[in-house]
Order: C-alpha cells, then structure tokens, then sequence
C-alpha cells in the first residue's frame, strides 16, 4: 500500500485547517458576534486538537486497519458504513463548498463575469487527476508546495502592518452570539477529519505525532492571525469583506504605488483551494472505496463529478445558495461529523485499550 | 499510431488536456481583446442634479504610443437611478465598465444633503468599486471636477488621487478612502472626514469656449479628445496651491443623447486648499478649514503641517511684531477619566515649535530674531492661539454630535463599563461629546 509520512500527514492538516477559513468567514463570523467571534474560533480549534490527539490514540490502536475495519470490528459492518457514509457527505459538501468560496473570489477579482463552465473545466481534471494518482503524489506535491504557500499568507499578513491597524475592542458580543456564531459556521470546520479516512495510509513512527501537531498549531496561528489583523484593519467595516486574505493585501492604499500586490493573494489563495480540493475529493473516493469495496478510486471520481455537477450546478447553482445551505442546514450534520463521531471512534479506541489491556492480564 | 493510442490509454487525461485546447484554443483566437469589451475606469464622478443621478467615469483608452501619456476621457451617463446611469454610460461607452483600477471616487455638494451610501451601495456591491479609492467632495459636479482633472494630469502630471493623499497625510492625518468614510459611517459615532476639492470654473471664457483643437480615435472610433496649454500658479490661502489649467472634453460620440450631454470646455481652476467635509450619517453637516483640521490633528500622535502665527509679540527692543511657527515635533498621551460620573477627556501634549517667520509690520527691529528663545510670553500665546482654535472646533463637532477625534473609542477601549453607562444615562448618547469636559495640557518648546 502506498503510504504516506508524518511530515506530508501533517501538511494536508496545514491545508485543511486553512480550507474555508481565510476568505469569507472572517466576515461571516463577525456578523454574528463581531471581534469577540475570535474566541469561539479559539474553542473550535481547541477541540480540533483534542480529536487529533484522538486520531492518534486509535492510530496507535489500530495501526495497520483501515477506518471501515476498525468500526465494523465494534460495529458491525452496516454501521460502518454507515458512518463511512456520513463521512462521503460531510466531504461532497466541503468540496462544493471551498469550490464556491474559490469561485466567488476569483469571479470578484479577475474575471468580473460568470465563469462557471471555464472553471470547472479547468479546475476538475487537474482535482480528478491527483486523486487518481492517489494521496502519495498528492503528499509529495504538497510538500513541495507547502513553503511557497505559507510565504504567501505570512507575505499576505505582512503587508496589513503597513497599513492603518488599530487592536480592536474585544467583549462587545454576549456568550450566547459568541455560541451562536461558532454554531452557525460549524460546517466550515473539522476538515482535518480527513485523516481518520486515510489512517491506514499515514505512516507514523514513534514520535512523530508531534509533528503532525506542529503542522496543524501552525495552521491555527496562522487563521487565527489573520482573523485578528482582518478585524484589527476593519475593525466595523469587517462584514463587507468577503476576501479576508486577499483584502489584507487589495486595499493597501500605501502599495497601490508599486502595482497590484494582490497577485501573491491570488496565487496563494488558489493553490491552496486546489489542493484543499485535491484533499477533499480524495477523502469522499476513499469513502466510496470503503464503502463500495469491490469499486477502484477512479469511479469515485467519476461518482464524485456527477454527483458534483447534479447537485452544485443544477440544483445549488449559486453561492449564496451554498453558503446559507451550509450554515442553515449543513450545521446539524456537521454536529455530527466534526462531534459526535471523533467523540464515538474515542471511545471505541479507549475501549479496544481497555480490552487489550485485560487480555495481556489474562 | 499504435503507440499514441496506448500512451492515451495508460494516461487518460492526456486526452482531457488535447480537448481542453482543442475546445479553448479557437475561442481564445477569436475572441476579441479585453479593452474592446471593458473600459478601464481610473476615476469616477457622482452627481444629483434634482432628482437625476448622473454618473461619470474618467476612462484609461489604451493605445501605442511613443510619448508614455495615458489617454483618457470622460463619459457620463444619467438616470433615476445609479444603477440606471451606469447602463445609459455603459451604452454611451459601447462597453462594459471596469473599476478595479478606479482610484478616486467624486460626488458633489448635493450628493451630500442626503445619505450618500445609499446611492454608492450599487457600485459597491455590483459592480465592486475598491474601498481604497480617494473619496473626495467638491462644490460643482463631479463631472467637471473628472474633466479639470483630466487636463490637469495630461498637462502638468499632477493626478487628483495624489492630490488628495497628500493632504490625508499631511493635513487631515488620517485615511480619506471610501474605506475610511465606510469605518466611520458604521461606527458608533457616525461620523466621518472626506477631501474637499474646490471647482472654479471661469464663466467668461468657458461660455465662449468652442470644441478645441485635435481629436483622436480610439478602438472603436467613437472617443475624441481635446486639450489646451495649462499654467499653475502659487500662493492661495494658507500655503495650499492650485492649478489652473483647461478642462478636457467629455464623452463624444455620434448619438443625439451624446451631443446633449456636450463636452465642457474652458479655463477652470482645481483649489485645493485642504479643506475637508464632516460627514454624519452619510450627510455634510460642515465644512472644515486646515486650521479645523489642525486643531483635530492636535490629539493625533502623528505630525501635521502645521504652522501657528500669534500676534503682537513684543521682542527686547520693544517693537510689536507677529510671529509664525512651525510644529516640528509632538508627543501626544491621551487618557479618559470619570470624576463625580463627569467624563474626563486629558490630552497632555507637549510640542517641538520653530520659529519660521516674522512679520516686522515694516519696523526696523535690531536684534537677531532668528534666533529668538521661546519666551514665557511668546509660550503663553501659543497655548492661547492652540487652545482658542482647539475650542472652535470642538463647538463644530458638539453642535453636530460628530466625533471624529476618537473620544468614544478612548472612553470604550479604557472606561468601558462606567462609560456605557454614562451613556444610558443620556437623553440623547449621541449628543455624548458635548458632555464630556476636555483638559489640554499644553507644553510648548523650543524644537531640538
């Protein structure tokens, strides 16, 4: 089986706690419950380490076993792959929705038009190729790519310190907003989940979980970081700014100078909603295999691309449509995706401890 | 053949990638250039005349030239609605509009009667004007202002976006962007500065103006262009300069509704004398002078060009004469208090002056000025001049409940709590500045 390192595990943790985070959500959130919409980031990615710490007490449980085993072994088949199930929902959505995102971005500041049949063509076989490849050339791509992506958002943060910032006013929002808003925008969490469908894949030797945790603190400084010198830049006007990343860098009057800077937003932000999209798409076919295990990755992808055409682009159509589905409807499903089932697989590696554990005693 | 038809098998999205150019590559041939379909917009103009809007959009035309000058023009559409004018410029325009590159933004005085985001919401949201544009005011039209501009850059390189940053970095010490007009506009205070940018147009020769001089065609054939020498001349009121110059026709074209809108030609004069407008709720509520704005950048850590003359000095040798100085360093701590539920706003500023000028009144004084010593005196009326301008415009910002000096962001970031409930305690909050008691702690210098 090709397998992938901890180093390139960690990277995909990087991306995905990035995915859906650094353009429209900064704004999203601060509708809700304004500056103060930093702390339930800060207790969302709280609980994202400890389910990663999870992710590694059943690794460490189940070395070798893929997710659907590792369930069927407690469950039973069926509710493996029914769980599995929900997995190849939570990751279809995920797609369509950083797919949306991207394509809102990139029509606001390059093509200006719809340009949907342009995108789709363009994005989706380079997306369909990767994953065919499998999740080892996509690692190794990653890695490749990793510094040049984490030079254009710290490049992208950078420049907001030439401009106007003032630290903004924290407490203005009551508990409940704070709730309501972590709540609301739920859907656009627990990426990172992809690595409990590419367990047996993950190549972990004793130790290296620390890096993985490396990878993922430094992507959650990083949203952080940004959520906070958006707000520091905005401040009240932050709900008018759909493109918290790039419009660190667009509305920097100081630059406008020396040209259009917002080119390096631009690269960042599109190779890293390539390869979030690479990451996703991979995630719903390894879901599709599990499920359908007489079936290769390759009609996943081509299940993926229907389904992704009938649904995003017959019934969906437009992102505000995705977008309010996902906070009006997908909140529910991803309570159960991003909680209760790290919660349950928890429990199942705590149990199947406990369990080893009597047997060395008997 | 054979082994092609094999590569194709093994790797299948070779086959994706031929129909991908096979699909693309005719269509890329085909397809006209992007400045045929999109005009690019450098600058846009807002007027209200009665209940029309009018829209105008100072156009970059790109052509190949030896000369590296930019061709522009303006073009104007008008309808009941901004959105509506947009299309009628547009059609006039025979393309689409661009604003990405749009750096400044105009509206007239009357655009200011009511609250002017509403009517820059379309161009906002649909068709994405940037926040960062220059937002700036000015007495006649947008218009008008659009075409003076035009000239004034083709003849002597002075672009108005430059014009108007120089003065938010060196008068109003703060961003004018529409940005900037949006912070204040959603803050809690309501209230905003924006650049003034004076139109004089001269009425004696501008009636007698004809269409002047080259034309041009560009693309399509349908832009002319006209434009005559231009002078600059110094020494307006408080050191600002202006720029006479000629205006530059607007829009032509072979329609009916073209030739109505007609170009404008004749001398006109851009003043720019650092005026800004104080906006509350979207609307002008006044007009502030550079001696105003100085008075407001007084709190504001960053240095102004500012200059203060104080009058009937008296040196050793007994002769009256003014004196004119010049801030050349500032240190500014501001700190907010509550005594007895009374709000406390203590600003203690200490400032680095110079003497730049000395206006003998024709006398015959025998001693070296230049070098004269700050006396207690000559700190005395400093203080007074500073602290007599700082309250004129207080009464300003008091009278129209606008706060453009950050109290309440002083008070809500260090009192929060006693502060919010000051507030609750008011009739009316808004009209919070007038109760708040301000204590200037003065300290005037000699600079180094």
């Amino acid at each position: 089986m090709k397998s992938i390192s901890a180093r390139q595990s960690g990277i995909i943790v990087f991306l995905t706690i990035l995915a859906n985070k650094i353009l429209v959500l900064p704004s999203a959130m601060y509708e809700k419950s304004k500056t103060d919409s930093i702390f339930a980031l800060i207790a969302i990615f709280a609980f994202e380490l400890l389910v990663l710490a999870c992710f590694f007490a059943l690794k460490k449980a189940y070395p070798e076993q893929n997710l659907k085993e590792i369930l069927s072994k407690k469950m039973g088949c069926v509710a493996a792959k029914v769980i599995i199930f929900a997995f190849l929902i939570f990751f279809l959505f995920k797609t369509m929705l950083t797919y949306a995102v991207l394509y809102v971005y990139l029509k606001d500041l390059v093509y200006q038009d719809e340009f949907g049949f342009l995108a789709l063509v363009c994005l989706f076989p380079v997306v369909n190729h990767a994953v065919v490849c499998g999740l080892r050339a996509m690692g190794r791509t990653f890695e490749l790519f990793y510094y040049i992506v984490l030079v254009g958002v710290l490049f992208c943060l950078c420049i907001a310190f030439f401009t106007n910032i003032s630290m903004p006013n924290f407490f203005v929002a009551s508990p409940l907003e704070i709730f309501h808003s972590g709540f609301r925008h739920i859907f656009a969490f627990g990426d990172y989940l992809v690595l409990f469908l590419f367990i047996d894949k993950i190549k972990l030797k004793k130790g290296e979980e620390k890096k993985i945790f490396l990878f993922a603190l430094v992507g959650i400084i990083l949203v952080l970081a940004i959520f906070i010198i958006f707000y520091a830049k905005y401040q009240v006007t932050a709900f008018m700014h759909n493109n918290a990343l790039a419009d660190l860098l667009v509305f920097s009057v100081q630059f406008n100078a020396i040209g259009r800077l917002d080119i390096i937003a631009m690269l960042t932000i599109m190779t890293l909603g390539l390869f979030q999209l690479e990451i996703f798409q991979a995630a719903f076919c390894e879901s599709f295999v599990q499920i359908f295990d007489k079936l290769s990755v390759k009609y996943g992808v081509i299940v993926f691309d229907i389904l992704f055409l009938v649904i995003y682009l017959v019934l969906i159509k437009k992102y505000e449509i995705m977008l309010s589905f996902a906070t009006d409807y997908l909140v529910y499903f991803a309570i159960l995706t991003n909680i209760v089932l790290p919660v349950l697989i928890y429990v199942l590696s705590r149990r199947h401890k406990k369990e080893t554990y009597d047997e060395k005693n008997d | 053949m054979k082994k092609m038809i094999d590569a194709v098998k093994k790797y299948p999205f070779i086959l994706i990638l031929v129909l991908i150019l096979v699909a693309f590559t005719p269509y890329s041939l085909f397809s006209p250039g992007q400045s045929r379909k999109r005009a690019v917009v450098i600058a846009i103009g807002l007027d209200k005349i009665e209940d029309e809007y009018e829209i105008s959009f100072l156009t970059f035309i790109p052509s190949p030239n030896q000369e590296f000058q930019q061709a522009n023009s303006v073009v104007s559409g008008k309808g009941s609605s901004v959105s509506e004018a947009v299309l009628d410029a547009q059609l006039t325009l025979g393309k689409d509009i661009g604003l990405s590159h749009a750096k400044t933004t105009v509206v007239n005085e009357k655009m200011l009667e009511e609250d002017v985001s509403s009517s820059l919401d379309y161009l906002m949201r649909v068709v994405s004007l940037p926040e960062n544009t220059v937002f700036v005011c000015t007495n006649t039209t947008a218009k008008q202002l659009l075409m003076a501009t035009n000239s004034l850059e083709k003849n002597l390189g002075i672009k108005l976006d430059q014009l108007v940053s120089y003065n938010a970095n060196e008068v109003y010490i703060s961003d004018t962007s529409l940005e900037a007009f949006y912070k204040g506009y959603y803050s809690p205070t309501k209230s905003s500065l924006i650049g003034y940018i004076e139109h004089i147009k001269d009425s004696t020769q501008s009636e007698q103006a004809a269409p002047q001089n080259q034309s041009s065609s560009q693309g399509s054939g349908d832009s002319q262009k006209s434009s005559q020498t231009s002078s600059s001349q110094d020494g307006q009121q408080g050191g600002a300069g202006s720029s006479e110059q000629n205006s530059s026709a607007g829009s032509s074209g072979q329609s009916e509704n073209e030739k109505q809108r007609g170009s404008l030609q004749g001398q006109s004069q851009i003043l720019n004398k650092g005026d800004a407008v104080l906006l509350r709720d979207g609307q002008k509520v006044a007009l502030l002078d550079v001696d105003n704005l100085n008075s407001i950048n007084l709190l504001s850590t960053k240095r102004s060009l500012d200059s203060i003359t104080i009058t009937d000095v008296e040196t050793e040798d007994g002769k009256n004469v003014d004196m004119t100085f010049l801030v050349k360093n500032k240190v500014v701590s501001v700190k907010t208090d509550f005594q007895n539920n009374i709000p406390l706003f203590v600003a203690n500023i200490n400032l680095g002056v110079q003497l730049s000028e000395i206006d003998t009144k024709a006398q015959k004084v025998k001693q070296n000025v230049q070098n004269t010593q700050i006396t207690e005196e000559i700190a005395q009326k400093l203080e007074q001049k500073i602290k007599a301008e700082f309250a004129k415009v207080l009464q300003i910002l008091r009278e129209n409940k606008a706060d453009v000096l950050g109290v309440y962001d002083h008070f809500f970031a260090e009192n929060r709590k006693e502060f919010l409930s000051f507030l609750s305690s008011l009739d009316h909050p808004e009209d919070f500045l007038s109760h708040v008691v301000f204590m200037l702690n003065l300290k005037v210098e000699q600079d180094g």
